[in-house]
């Protein structure tokens, strides 16, 4: 054959031998021959039918294996299907006045939370999971997911509230209006490359006033590496 | 042999198109539950768990189409299958575009170029699902002139 080959021909023509091709084509290493005589070739459609099967299979292998994966089969209907049982985190649940209106003061000092406030009155400070971990535990912060509500649904840290960005005001206020004012509130979203929880921060500092707000920068995915990667421990005293 | 320009020309289209699909792929692959909210966003009229299977089986046909390109291998069913996921992103993006959605694409991770923190303005500006809508569009049309040129090839080559 006189006709110089394409430069995928002659790469995939040196370490593989021709595909079966169509019977009315001349065999073309590659599959570049599967196109002769019009639309797509059986042999085109095997090739299709087992890239995208192979993507499934490895897909859903991955899925399987990894901690960070999408808990398959979550619905809005079923809160909390975060793919790690939740049981595995060694933090305690959030205090029970999270969401009461009898709200007694968390265990901390006002004074210093207060002081804490003016300094992150225009410009609320990012946090860390370990960081916050710590404070949700102490009873000191609530975290706020500001993801949209499926994503909450489909996976979250124990303990936080849905609060998505896109919610209305009204929203915001009422979540805030149970909360003690001293309270922290930690908004987290996706990972690092998400940057809604600090808009929501901001929000929540310079429209709705709240004293004392921070941002989780990592996210949801730092919480997934920190935590659902660990293997489970019981609870420390 | 005598490679023509223009064939070296789609070689590099295609190598670039590889790259830029094994980007994407691991992007996604490294946070899933971030791309599902990506998907989401979108909106989308479909139920959870197709969107759930998108999140999972995308990121895989991306790298290995990503690599079937670069590997130059079954090239023409990476290309076609390219093709038509474009045209999948180019519909999403351009209907969230259309509907004003203020979404991010959820197409690449751009930390891995240090971006966010020295140009966010610029991350928001490639993030944007207008811009994604274009991307995806040039993507396709990429992929769709180099089908071409095989098809032809490969036609000519048949005639012979």
């Amino acid at each position: 054959m006189n006709q110089p080959r394409q430069p995928w021909q002659a790469k995939v023509g040196v370490s593989r031998p021709a595909p079966a091709i169509s019977p009315k084509a001349p065999a073309s290493p590659g599959g570049g021959g599967a196109f002769s005589g019009g639309g797509f070739s059986r042999q085109i459609m095997l090739q299709l039918l087992a890239i995208v099967g192979l993507s499934c299979a490895l897909g859903f292998t991955f899925n399987a294996a990894s901690p960070v994966g999408v808990h398959f089969g979550a619905t809005s209907a079923s809160p909390g299907a975060v793919k790690a049982e939740e049981e595995t985190l060694t933090m305690p649940a959030l205090p029970a006045y999270k969401n009461s209106n009898a709200l007694p003061s968390p265990p901390t000092a006002p004074g210093k939370l207060a002081s804490l406030a003016t300094n992150v009155s225009l410009h609320p400070a990012p946090v860390h999971w370990p960081e916050a971990k710590a404070l949700v535990a102490a009873g000191r912060a609530v975290l706020v997911d500001v993801r949209p509500k499926a994503l909450f649904d489909a996976g979250h840290i124990p303990g936080a509230t849905s609060l998505p960005e896109n919610s209305p005001p009204q929203d915001f206020t009422t979540f805030l209006s149970q909360q003690p004012t001293n309270l922290m509130v930690i908004a987290y979203c996706s990972s690092t490359s998400c940057s809604l929880s600090a808009r929501v921060a901001d929000r929540l500092v310079n429209e709705f006033h709240w004293p004392v707000v921070r941002y989780m920068t990592g996210g949801y995915l730092e919480y997934q590496q920190a935590e659902l990667t660990k293997p489970a421990t019981p609870p420390s005293p | 042999m005598n490679i023509s320009p223009r064939r070296n020309m789609s070689g590099v289209l295609r190598g670039l198109l590889g790259l830029l699909l094994l980007w994407a792929a691991v992007s996604k692959l490294a946070n899933p539950t971030e791309f599902l909210g990506s998907i989401y966003a979108y909106e989308l009229p479909l139920p959870p768990a197709a969107l759930q299977g998108a999140a999972i089986i995308l990121p895989w046909v991306e790298l290995l189409c990503g690599l079937l390109l670069l590997a130059g291998f079954w090239t023409p069913t990476a290309l076609a299958l390219v093709t038509g996921l474009m045209m999948l992103f180019v519909a999403a993006t351009g209907q969230a575009w259309a509907r004003g959605l203020d979404i991010s694409c959820g197409c690449f991770n751009l930390e891995i170029l240090g971006l966010p923190n020295r140009l966010p303005g610029l991350v928001k500006f490639m993030e944007s699902v207008g811009f994604a809508f274009c991307r995806n569009l040039l993507l396709a049309g990429v992929a769709g002139y180099l089908l071409r040129g095989m098809l032809r090839a490969s036609q000519a080559i048949a005639e012979e």
